[in-house]
């Protein structure tokens, strides 16, 4: 008895080592390991690497090498923030942030190397466009032209808007013949919402794209593809008349997402310049100093399977700046929007 | 026949009768014994969980349980034993920076046999059921802001008791372990977003096969229980609380350890032969 006694203890014993400890961070809270930590968690888990490869020549095992000469144990919490900061930017990635409680970096160049072809400034200061007659809810800005074409500015998916709300405001244009939905300079926000409004524009279920997930830390672990659908809001869609959707390098992520599944939807034409891109899926991984690093882990890819990380191009490019603004007191990118849809309307939608 | 009610409908029901009880030993007459605890606690959470962080978590957890334990005169080799729990923690990681919310409830089933009685001294083991459901929330993620953590598992159980006595005051101490063998839990692909779940409906990767070669969950239980009167008695207890996975690439560990301070009321009950 005295052995089967001590036998059971054992075992338990070795139980409560085994599975007691909850190990921590594998990398040290230094210098060193949180720079190995943040070069191992992109390596693991970033899924551009080949499409970043092939467009901007990136060899990531390369910069591993380029930045741990940067490191040294004495640098300060601002040295380092520098060097990871500029390490993450070599992935020209809009989504992928080191953040800190001081500071946040952010890749903006997919932006800030073009020309902005958007000033909301200007829009909101005009009488033509947003100053006079605009209605404005849930970040909604929206009002009729008196050449009976809807105009809706959206500049920022995080803040949603309710059934309710976009069904009053599509009720609000009952009576124009088409609709403009510009969301030059939005940055996105709410991935849901890029998928759910372009269902008010449809009328039969539409394939719109694919999205694929790491599965393991190797960098061509991915899962299958799975379609992406969107289906028509209570089952008919609402508005089914021309729609042109006003895009800019500024729009990002969802709003890159929206212009992507916008473009699939009948009766819509996307106008401007290329969006951002932004077309993976963000995940928030941890240093072991608290730093917290957001990387694109799931892309994204339009129904042909191309990639949308880099861009959607618009089906009529159009450029406008400060030389309308001034001297024709007009936004270039609307006015043709205007132009194309009312020559449509006269036209009987042809 | 006899009647056979279940353990939350007795008091309700004209057929049954509460009888007095010794703390010592329960009624001879009694055909339903039951003792039921109730208590509240406090201890320590220590999680990690890749798919959130590869950071540990740890915070000062709180912890409500109840043990029910029934009892039947015509078997008295037999016990049936029910313990449920719900646990809550905010925890926080080595630089403070950032909080995850721990949440948990757990109810276990076990069907005692009886293997060794003496005066003092008893070993009960049984078969049972032991269910997780609950989860993590990370407020500082973007599409990896939570995980749930759900298991449903056949288990084994195995409790051993003391009876003793300081002066004229009886007391037991008690250990009790259950351990989830063979089940199924919700296990995330490694880079599985929450967008896929919830907007795509895309839920094929989130259920696994559990076993003890990519789980593992377990409960240990420490108790002294303190006669105070002939009804009631406090119990004093230590749980450990062990859960964890690894698959996928990802691994996960959740320990508990919660001290808590309870009621114990024993009753049994004569149900009437019809």
């Amino acid at each position: 008895m005295k052995n089967r006694i001590i036998g059971i203890l054992s075992v338990l014993a070795t139980l409560l080592l085994e599975y007691g400890c909850v190990k921590d961070n594998k990398f040290a809270s230094t210098p060193q390991g949180n720079f190995e930590a943040l070069w191992t968690i992109l390596d693991h888990n970033y899924c551009f690497f080949d499409l970043k490869k092939e467009t901007f020549n990136l060899d990531w095992d390369s910069v591993y090498v380029q930045y741990k000469a940067q490191i040294h144990p004495d640098m300060t919490e601002r040295e380092l923030f520098d060097v990871l900061g500029s390490m993450v930017n070599e992935l020209r990635d809009g989504h992928v942030n080191l953040i800190t409680p001081f500071a946040t970096s952010f890749y903006d160049s997919f932006y800030m190397d073009y020309e902005p072809n958007f000033s909301h400034d200007f829009l909101a200061r005009s009488e033509r466009y947003l100053a006079k007659d605009c209605y404005s809810t849930g970040g909604m800005c929206y009002k009729i032209f008196p050449d009976g074409i809807g105009y809706i500015y959206y500049g920022d998916f995080s803040n949603v808007l309710s059934d309710r709300q976009i069904m009053e405001i599509l009720h609000y244009f009952k009576d124009c013949h088409s609709l403009i939905i510009d969301i030059r300079g939005n940055g996105g926000g709410n991935g849901d919402f890029a998928k759910t409004l372009p269902g008010f524009f449809t009328d039969k279920e539409t394939l719109v794209g694919y999205i694929r997930h790491k599965t393991g830390p190797g960098r061509n672990d991915f899962s299958e593809s799975q379609s992406i659908t969107v289906k028509p809001f209570n089952g008919t869609g609402v508005w089914l008349r021309p729609v042109v959707v006003l895009t800019n390098r500024e729009c990002f992520s969802a709003a890159n997402d929206f212009a992507n599944n916008m473009r699939y939807m009948p009766y819509t034409t996307l106008i401007g310049q290329p969006t951002g891109g932004g077309g993976g899926f963000p995940f928030t991984k941890e240093l072991p100093n608290g730093w917290e690093i957001r990387l694109s882990t799931a892309p994204t890819f339009d129904r042909e399977m191309n990639p949308v990380e880099q861009g959607i191009s618009p089906k009529i490019l159009v450029k406008t700046g400060t030389e309308d603004y001034i001297t024709h007191g007009v936004d270039n990118i609307i006015e043709y929007a205007r132009s194309v849809l009312f020559a449509a309307y006269l036209l009987g939608y042809e | 026949m006899l009647s056979v009610l279940p353990v939350a409908a007795e008091r309700s029901v004209d057929t049954v009768m509460e009888l007095p009880v010794n703390a010592d030993r329960w009624n001879s007459k009694a055909t339903f014994r039951t003792q039921t605890s109730t208590s509240l606690g406090a201890g320590q959470v220590r999680l990690l969980d890749q798919y959130l962080s590869d950071n540990m978590y740890q915070g000062v957890a709180i912890n409500f349980n109840r043990e029910i334990t029934l009892g039947l005169k015509r078997h008295s080799n037999m016990w049936s034993y029910f313990y449920y729990s719900l646990t809550y923690a905010p925890t926080y990681d080595y630089s403070k920076s950032s909080i995850t919310h721990y949440l948990m409830f757990h109810f276990d089933y076990t069907h005692y046999f009886k293997c060794f009685q003496n005066a003092r001294f008893s070993i009960l083991a049984g078969p049972g059921v032991y269910f997780d459901f609950g989860g993590l929330y990370k407020p500082s993620n973007s599409n990896n802001p939570a995980q749930l953590k759900s298991n449903l598992s056949l288990s084994a159980s195995l409790q051993a008791s003391y009876r003793f006595r300081i002066k004229n005051y009886p007391m037991s101490l008690r250990y009790n372990m259950n351990i989830a063998m063979l089940g199924v839990m919700f296990a995330p692909d490694y880079g599985m977003l929450y967008y896929e779940w919830f907007m795509l409906d895309q839920d094929r990767y989130a259920g696994s096969f559990a076993w003890w070669g990519n789980s593992w969950a377990m409960i240990h239980k420490f108790s002294i229980d303190f006669y105070t009167s002939r009804k009631v008695q406090l119990r004093l207890s230590y749980t450990a609380g062990f859960d964890g996975y690894s698959m996928n690439d990802l691994e996960s560990r959740l320990n508990s350890h919660i001290i808590s301070l309870g009621i114990i009321l024993r009753r049994a009950y004569l149900a009437v032969q019809k």
